[in-house]
C-alpha cells in the first residue's frame, strides 16, 4: 500500500459516522425494481396471505387496502385454497362438499420507522403447519399490516359427516404467497376510512 | 400434503443475525451510496431480504457474515444504473471548492462529495480495500471481477479523489 492509500485507508476508517438507525428483520424492504422481475406479485398487490386449513380450511387475505380488489382477491384465493384441499385428499374430492364462512382477524400494524410515505413491504413467512392463530402471529411478526380474513372451510361428506383429515383440524395446510416471497402491502399509515375492511 | 409441521427452525436466528451485522453493513452501505443513510438502509435491507430468502443454506454455511456481505455489493453493482449513480443535488454548494481553505471544512462533506464523483464501481472498491482492508483478490473474488480490473478501478478513484478540495490534503498529508 502507498502512502497515499495509507491516508485514504485512515480517512475513510475515521470518517464513516456510526449508523443513526439499526436494521430489523422485521423492516425488510425491497426495492421495486427487484420486485417487477417477479410479475406473479403484482396480483398479490393487497394480500398478505391464503391459508387453507384442513377440515376448517382458510384464506386469509389483507383486506387493508382499497377494499375492492380486496375482495376480488378473497374470492380468488379461496378457490385456490379450495383447490389445495381437494388435491391433498384426492380420494374424497367426490364425494366432499365444502362450505365456508369468513373470519377476520387484525394484525397490528407496526409503522415503518424508515419514511411514512413509502409502501409497506414484509417477507411471507412460512405459515404452513401452524394453528390459525400461530398463523397470525407469525404474519404479525413478519410486519403485515392490516386485517386479514380468515376463510374457514369445512369438509364435509355427502351426508354431512366430517370426512377424516390427514392433518390435526385447524392445521393451516396451504398458504398463499409463498414463504419467502416479498409481498407490497398497503401504505404506512394510510387515510383511515380506506383501511377498514370491507362489510 | 405439506413437507412440515414446524415452524422453520433455521428462521429463528435470523433476527439475531441482522442485529449483529446491522452497523457493519450500514457502514458500508453509507460509503457505497455516497454517504446515503436512507439509502444505505433500503440497500442493507434489500440485501438481508435476499439473504433471508435463502437463509436455511446461508445459515448452514461457515460464513453468513461474508455472504451477506458479497450479496449487498452485488446488489448494489447490480443497481447502478438506478438512483445511487443519479445526479445527486445537494442543495448547498460545495464549501470546499468555493472557499479554497480545509480548515473550516467538514471532512465528512467532502469525503461525501468525492464519492458522489465516483462510478459505483469505483466506489465498491475504495470500500472493501481501504476501508475494510481486504486485498486486491479478496476484492476481486467479492465483486466478481478480475484482479487487474480492481487495481485499474482502485486508481482511476483515486485520481478523482485527489481533484476533491480537503479530501486531497488528507491523501498527501495524512489526517491530523
Amino acid at each position: 500500500m502507498t502512502r497515499e492509500e495509507q491516508h485514504l485507508s485512515e480517512m475513510l476508517k475515521r470518517t464513516v459516522p456510526e449508523p443513526p438507525l439499526e436494521l430489523s428483520a422485521d423492516r425488510m424492504t425491497v426495492r421495486q425494481a427487484n420486485m417487477s422481475r417477479r410479475p406473479w406479485l403484482a396480483p398479490a398487490f393487497a394480500a398478505a396471505a391464503v391459508v387453507a386449513v384442513a377440515g376448517g380450511g382458510i384464506a386469509a387475505t389483507n383486506l387493508s387496502s382499497p377494499s375492492s380488489p380486496a375482495v376480488q382477491q378473497t374470492s380468488a384465493q379461496q378457490t385456490s385454497a379450495q383447490q389445495t384441499i381437494a388435491h391433498q385428499s384426492s380420494a374424497q374430492r367426490a364425494s366432499a362438499q365444502q362450505s365456508t364462512n369468513t373470519v377476520q382477524a387484525t394484525l397490528q400494524a407496526t409503522p415503518s420507522t424508515s419514511s411514512g410515505a413509502s409502501l409497506r413491504r414484509f417477507v411471507m413467512p412460512n405459515v404452513v403447519g401452524m394453528s390459525s392463530a400461530q398463523a397470525i402471529a407469525a404474519l404479525n411478526a413478519a410486519g403485515a399490516a392490516g386485517t386479514i380474513e380468515l376463510t374457514i372451510q369445512s369438509s364435509t361428506g355427502p351426508s354431512g359427516q366430517p370426512v377424516p383429515l390427514p392433518v390435526p383440524k385447524g392445521t393451516v395446510v396451504a398458504q398463499y404467497p409463498a414463504a419467502g416471497t416479498v409481498v407490497r402491502g398497503e401504505r404506512v399509515a394510510p387515510n383511515p376510512a380506506r383501511t377498514a375492511a370491507p362489510n | 400434503m405439506p413437507e412440515s409441521l414446524d415452524f422453520p427452525l433455521e428462521t429463528r436466528d435470523f433476527p439475531d443475525f441482522v442485529r449483529r451485522r446491522s452497523g457493519p453493513m450500514l457502514r458500508t452501505a453509507w460509503l457505497l451510496t455516497g454517504g446515503d443513510w436512507a439509502l444505505a438502509e433500503d440497500l442493507a435491507q434489500t440485501a438481508l431480504s435476499e439473504v433471508w430468502r435463502r437463509w436455511d443454506r446461508v445459515s448452514a454455511i461457515e460464513a453468513p457474515d461474508a455472504y451477506a456481505h458479497k450479496v449487498m455489493v452485488n446488489t448494489f453493482l447490480r443497481w447502478r444504473g438506478r438512483q445511487w449513480t443519479a445526479e445527486i443535488s445537494t442543495g448547498r454548494f460545495p464549501v470546499a471548492a468555493t472557499t479554497g481553505g480545509f480548515a473550516e471544512v467538514d471532512l465528512r462533506e467532502s469525503l461525501r462529495q468525492a464519492l458522489r464523483r465516483l462510478t459505483a464501481k469505483q466506489r465498491a472498491v475504495i470500500t472493501l480495500r481501504y476501508f475494510e482492508d481486504r486485498t486486491e483478490a479478496e476484492t476481486a473474488a467479492i465483486m466478481g471481477c478480475s484482479v487487474g480490473t480492481v487495481k485499474s478501478q482502485a486508481s482511476k478513484a483515486l485520481a478523482r479523489l485527489r481533484e476533491q478540495p480537503g479530501v486531497a490534503d488528507i491523501l498527501v498529508g495524512g489526517m491530523q
